[in-house]
C-alpha cells in the first residue's frame, strides 16, 4: 500500500508541474498584459514589465516560478491587489470557502444519504416518491434560485440570518450558503444512494445475512451501508473539490469574502501569478482529494485492497 | 427515525439563529453609515492603488494639501494657506501645525516629498506616475522616472517642517486642484520605513491623517471599517462614528440589504434603476467617465472627415441612455463632461461651449453620400471593438444596428472581447473603431483634451494644429492668461469633434438609492462618497 501511495504521490507532482508549465504557456499568448492601461504609456508598461520581470523568457519565468513556489512564495499581484503577496490574498479567502464548501458537503451527503436509504427502505411510498421530487428539483434548478429563495424569506422576511456575510457573525453567515450549496449534493447522493440502496436489498448476500437472523439495524446499517457507500464515495470526491473552491455565484449574491470569483477576475485582468497560484492549489485539493478516496475504497471495501496487494505482489 | 432526524435539524438551526441574534459589540450605541461598494479594496498605498474602491476609502481617511468644499471649490486641508509666484512655477504652502497621523506624529513638509518621489521613483512603477510626470510639472519628476536624475532633485523641499515649497517646470494652472487627488497625499517616511513593502495592506500598516482611520479589514474581505481619527485635526467637524463598506456585487442582495437596512446607500443597475426612479430615496449622481468610440486614422477610410461624421451622427445618443443605459445617464455631444471644471467667469465648461455632432440621421446619411464619393466605394465592412460587459455591449449593438439602418452600404462587425484584451489591441493599433472612456484625474478640461496628441495615443492621427494648441495651453504663454487659456481648451475641443475624430457616446452618470436618515455626504467629480461631514439620524 505504501509503494501505491510513493508512487501516486510522485506521479501527483509530476502532473503538477505539467499543469503549471502548460499554464505558463496559455498564459503567455492570451489576449492582453496586465499592464495595458489606458493611462500607462510604453515606458511605463515597459518599466513595469522589467520590476515584475515579465520581460523574461516564458522558461526562466516557469523555472523562477517554481523556484519561489516550493519556498512557499506564490509572488506578488500584478494588478487585482498590486505589489501584495498572492500568499496573503489567498490566506483569508481560502478558508472561508473550504469551510463553506465542507459544510455544504456534509450537509448534503448526510441528508442525501438519510433520504435515499429511507426512500429504498420504504419503496414506492410517500418517502420514496418525495426522494425523487426532490432529486429532480435539486439536480435541474440552479443554486442561485435556491440561494434567492433563502436570500428571501429566511433572511429578508423572517429574519432569521444575515441577508449578506457579516465578519462579526461568522457561524449564522454562513446557513444560508451552506443551505444553498448542498442542495445539489443532497439530491445527487440521495438519488444515488436510493438506487444503489435499492439494489443491495435484493442481493442474494442481504437474503443470506437476513436468514441468519441478524437484527434489521445490523443488517441495514452494516451489511447495507457499507455496500451503498462505495459508488458514493466516487461521486463524492469531484463534489467536494468543486464546493471547496468556492461557488462564484453564491459567493456574489452572500457577500462572502472567499476564492470563488478571484479565478475568474484575476483571468480577467492577466493577473499571471493569481490564476497560476489559484489553478495549483485548486490541483492539489483535486488530486489529494482522489488520492484519499482511492485509499478510503481500501478501508470500506476490503476486495479492492486485496486486489491491488496481489497485483503489486504479482 | 424521520422524527429524530427532523428535530435533530431543528435543534441545529435554532442554534445557528441564536448565534445570528447577538449584535456587533464593536459597534453598538455607535452610529455607522453602511455604504454598499461593488468591489474589495485593494490595498490603503494612495500612491499604487487605481480603483474606486480604494481611493474612495483613502479619500475618507487621508487629506492632501487642499481639498473641495462641498460646493467643490478648492480650499486648505493640511495646507492652511498658500502664495504663487507670479510666473506660476513655484508653490510656497504653509502647513497646519496641528495636523497629526493617527500615530500622533505631527504631519509635515517632509511627508509629502517621501510621498513624490515615490510616485516619481521608478522602483515604485506606480500607474500613476504619470501624474507627478506629465501632469504636475513638477521639476526633475520625468528625468527622475526616467532614471536620468537623482530622487532628490525633484523639485520640492522643506525649508521647515511646516512649510512645503514646490517648484514647477511649466506653469499648471489646476496644481491645486492635483493635490487633492490620492496619489499625491502624503506618507509618513518614519512609518513606511517600519512597514517597508508592507506598506498600505493591512490597518497595522496604515495610518490616516484626515476624519476617519481604517479599523477593520481583511485582505479580501467583504467589510471594511472607518471610524473617527480622534488626532483629526477637524474632529469636532466628524459627526458620525464611523463608516463600513460593505462589499455587495450581486444587486437583487444589495436591495435586499438596502431594505433589511443593512447597507444605507448604493448604486443602481440595469432594470432596478427603472423600478425605482420614483421612490423618494432615489437620486441622480452625476458621474465623469465620459464614453466615446476612439477612431483609429491609420486604417483604410477612416482617415475620411465625412465618413467619420456619417458614423459619429448615425447613432441616437437618447435613445442609448434612456432605452437602454436608463441610470441617469446623458448624451455626449462633447469630451470635456459637465461639472467638471469651472472657468475664470464662473461658469462650467460646458456652458458656454458648443455642442457637436449631434444625431441627425439625414445628415448623416448626406456625409455617407459624399464619403462614398470620396472614396469610390459603395459599401464598407467596418469593425468595432468592445469589452464583455453587459452595459458596454448593449450599446455597442445599438450603435451597430443604427449604423447599418442610417447609413445603408455600412456593415458593423462587432468583436467582443475582454476589457484587457481591447486595451492591448487599442495600444497594437490593431482595431478600426473601439468603444471606450475616459475618466478624469484632475479637475481640468486637459484631464481629457490633452491625450491625443501625435504618437502618443492609438488614435493613430498627424494633428499638428492639435499638437500645437495643446503645447501652448500647456507649456506655452497662454498657460498663465486663465481667460485666453480657457478660450483656447474650446479650440481644442473644436479641433477634436469638428471632423469626428473621436466619437462621444455618453457621459455616464450613476442611479443611487439612499436612506432618508442619512445626508451630508459629498460628491466631487474627480473624487467622491466623503463621509466627513455625513449625518445619520436615529429614525
Amino acid at each position: 500500500m505504501s509503494r501505491y501511495i510513493l508512487k501516486r504521490l510522485i506521479l501527483a507532482v509530476l502532473t503538477l508541474l505539467v499543469i503549471v508549465f502548460v499554464l505558463f504557456l496559455m498564459l503567455q499568448y492570451m489576449p492582453g498584459s496586465p499592464f495595458n492601461d489606458e493611462k500607462l504609456n510604453a515606458e511605463q508598461v515597459a518599466a513595469l514589465k522589467s520590476k515584475y520581470g515579465l520581460d523574461q523568457p516564458v522558461y526562466i519565468r516557469f523555472f523562477k516560478y517554481v523556484s519561489h513556489m516550493v519556498r512557499g512564495d506564490f509572488g506578488l499581484s500584478y494588478n487585482i491587489q498590486k505589489n501584495v503577496p498572492i500568499s496573503s490574498m489567498i490566506r483569508g479567502r481560502l478558508p472561508v470557502s473550504i469551510r463553506l464548501g465542507a459544510q455544504a458537503v456534509l450537509l448534503g451527503t448526510l441528508l442525501g444519504l438519510v433520504l435515499g436509504v429511507m426512500a429504498a427502505l420504504w419503496h414506492n411510498t410517500f418517502v420514496d416518491t418525495l426522494c425523487t421530487i426532490v432529486s429532480v428539483v435539486g439536480v435541474s434548478v440552479p443554486s442561485f434560485v435556491f440561494a434567492f429563495f433563502l436570500l428571501y424569506n429566511l433572511g429578508f422576511k423572517a429574519g432569521l440570518f444575515p441577508i449578506l456575510y457579516k465578519v462579526t457573525l461568522p457561524v449564522s453567515s454562513t446557513v444560508l450558503p451552506t443551505l444553498a450549496l448542498s442542495m445539489f449534493p443532497l439530491a445527487q447522493i440521495a438519488r444515488f444512494s436510493r438506487t444503489e440502496m435499492l439494489e443491495v436489498l435484493g442481493s442474494d448476500y442481504m437474503l443470506f445475512a437476513e436468514s441468519k437472523g441478524l437484527t434489521s439495524f445490523r443488517l441495514h446499517a452494516v451489511h447495507a451501508l457499507r455496500n451503498v457507500l462505495i459508488p458514493i464515495i466516487t461521486v463524492l470526491a469531484p463534489l467536494i473539490v468543486s464546493l471547496m473552491t468556492g461557488s462564484m455565484v453564491i459567493e456574489k449574491i452572500f457577500s462572502v469574502p472567499g476564492v470563488g470569483s478571484l479565478l475568474v477576475t484575476a483571468i480577467q485582468s492577466n493577473d499571471y501569478n493569481v490564476v497560476v497560484s489559484l489553478t495549483f492549489i485548486y490541483c492539489v485539493m483535486y488530486i489529494g482529494i482522489m488520492l484519499v478516496v482511492d485509499m478510503l475504497y481500501g478501508v470500506i471495501d476490503p476486495r479492492i485492497r486485496l486486489t491491488k496487494e496481489n497485483s503489486h505482489e504479482g | 427515525m424521520l422524527k429524530r432526524a427532523s428535530s435533530l435539524i431543528m435543534a441545529g438551526l435554532l442554534l445557528l439563529t441564536m448565534a445570528a441574534c447577538g449584535s456587533n459589540p464593536v459597534q453598538a450605541d455607535k452610529v455607522f453609515a453602511n455604504y454598499g461598494i461593488e468591489t474589495e479594496l485593494s490595498s490603503m498605498d494612495a500612491q499604487v492603488v487605481t480603483d474606486g474602491t480604494s481611493f474612495t476609502i483613502i479619500e475618507n481617511t487621508t487629506e492632501g494639501l487642499t481639498q473641495f468644499d462641498k460646493n467643490s471649490v478648492i480650499v486648505p486641508a493640511i495646507a492652511e494657506s498658500w502664495e504663487i509666484s507670479e510666473d506660476g512655477m513655484t508653490y510656497t504652502f504653509h502647513l497646519r501645525k496641528d495636523a497629526k497621523w493617527s500615530n500622533g506624529t505631527p504631519v509635515t513638509a517632509n511627508d509629502f516629498i517621501f510621498a513624490w518621489k515615490r510616485l516619481a521613483d521608478p522602483a515604485t512603477a506606480s500607474d500613476y506616475q504619470f501624474f507627478i510626470t506629465d501632469v504636475s510639472g513638477i521639476r526633475n519628476a520625468n528625468a527622475i522616472a526616467a532614471g536620468t536624475a537623482a530622487l532628490d532633485s525633484l523639485g520640492a523641499e522643506a525649508p521647515d517642517e511646516h512649510t512645503l515649497v514646490v517648484y514647477l517646470e511649466r506653469p499648471v494652472p489646476y496644481f491645486l486642484s492635483l493635490v487633492l487627488f490620492p496619489p499625491m497625499f502624503p506618507v509618513n517616511e518614519e512609518f513606511y520605513n517600519s512597514v517597508k513593502e508592507l506598506y498600505g495592506q493591512s490597518k497595522d500598516a496604515t495610518l490616516a491623517n484626515g476624519p476617519f482611520m481604517l479599523t477593520y479589514w481583511e485582505q479580501g474581505g467583504t467589510q471594511i471599517t472607518v471610524e473617527r481619527n480622534p488626532e483629526y485635526y477637524a474632529k469636532d467637524e466628524v459627526t458620525i462614528d464611523g463608516v463600513n463598506f460593505v462589499v455587495v456585487k450581486d444587486a437583487q442582495s444589495a436591495l435586499l440589504a438596502y431594505r433589511n437596512g443593512d447597507i444605507d446607500k448604493f448604486t443602481l443597475t440595469g432594470e432596478l434603476v427603472e423600478q425605482f426612479e420614483n421612490d423618494p430615496e432615489f437620486s441622480i449622481v452625476d458621474g465623469s467617465y465620459l464614453w466615446y468610440i476612439l477612431v483609429n486614422h491609420k486604417e483604410a477610410h477612416l482617415d475620411n472627415a465625412e465618413l467619420r461624421l456619417a458614423l459619429a451622427t448615425a447613432y441616437d445618443k437618447q435613445a442609448i441612455c434612456s432605452g437602454i443605459l436608463k441610470d441617469g445617464s446623458v448624451p455626449a455631444d462633447y469630451f470635456v463632461p459637465t461639472k467638471l471644471a469651472t472657468g475664470p467667469d464662473g461658469k462650467d465648461f460646458r456652458e458656454t461651449s458648443p455642442v457637436y455632432l449631434e444625431y441627425n440621421p439625414a445628415s448623416a446619411l448626406a456625409h455617407w453620400e459624399k464619403a462614398k464619393k470620396e472614396l469610390a466605394i459603395d459599401s464598407l465592412e467596418i469593425s468595432l471593438i468592445v469589452e464583455d460587459t453587459e452595459s458596454a455591449i448593449a450599446v455597442a449593438t445599438f450603435i451597430q444596428d443604427a449604423i447599418q439602418k442610417n447609413l445603408p452600404g455600412i456593415t458593423v462587425k462587432l468583436e467582443t472581447m475582454s476589457k484587457k484584451a481591447r486595451l492591448q489591441r487599442q495600444s497594437d493599433k490593431d482595431y478600426q473603431l473601439s468603444l471606450t472612456r475616459w475618466g478624469p484625474d484632475y479637475s481640468d478640461p486637459m484631464t481629457y483634451l490633452e491625450q491625443f496628441k501625435t504618437n502618443t495615443t492609438s488614435i493613430g492621427w498627424d494633428n499638428a494644429r492639435y499638437d500645437a494648441l495643446v503645447d501652448e495651453v500647456t507649456f506655452g504663454r497662454t498657460a498663465l492668461e486663465p481667460v485666453a487659456r480657457w478660450e483656447m481648451m474650446k479650440e481644442i475641443e473644436k479641433e477634436l469633434l469638428q471632423n469626428a475624430d473621436i466619437m462621444p457616446v455618453y457621459q455616464k452618470n450613476n442611479a443611487v438609492l439612499q436612506k432618508k436618515n442619512l445626508t451630508g455626504i459629498e460628491e466631487h467629480m474627480t473624487i467622491g462618497n466623503l463621509f466627513k461631514h455625513a449625518v445619520k439620524t436615529t429614525d
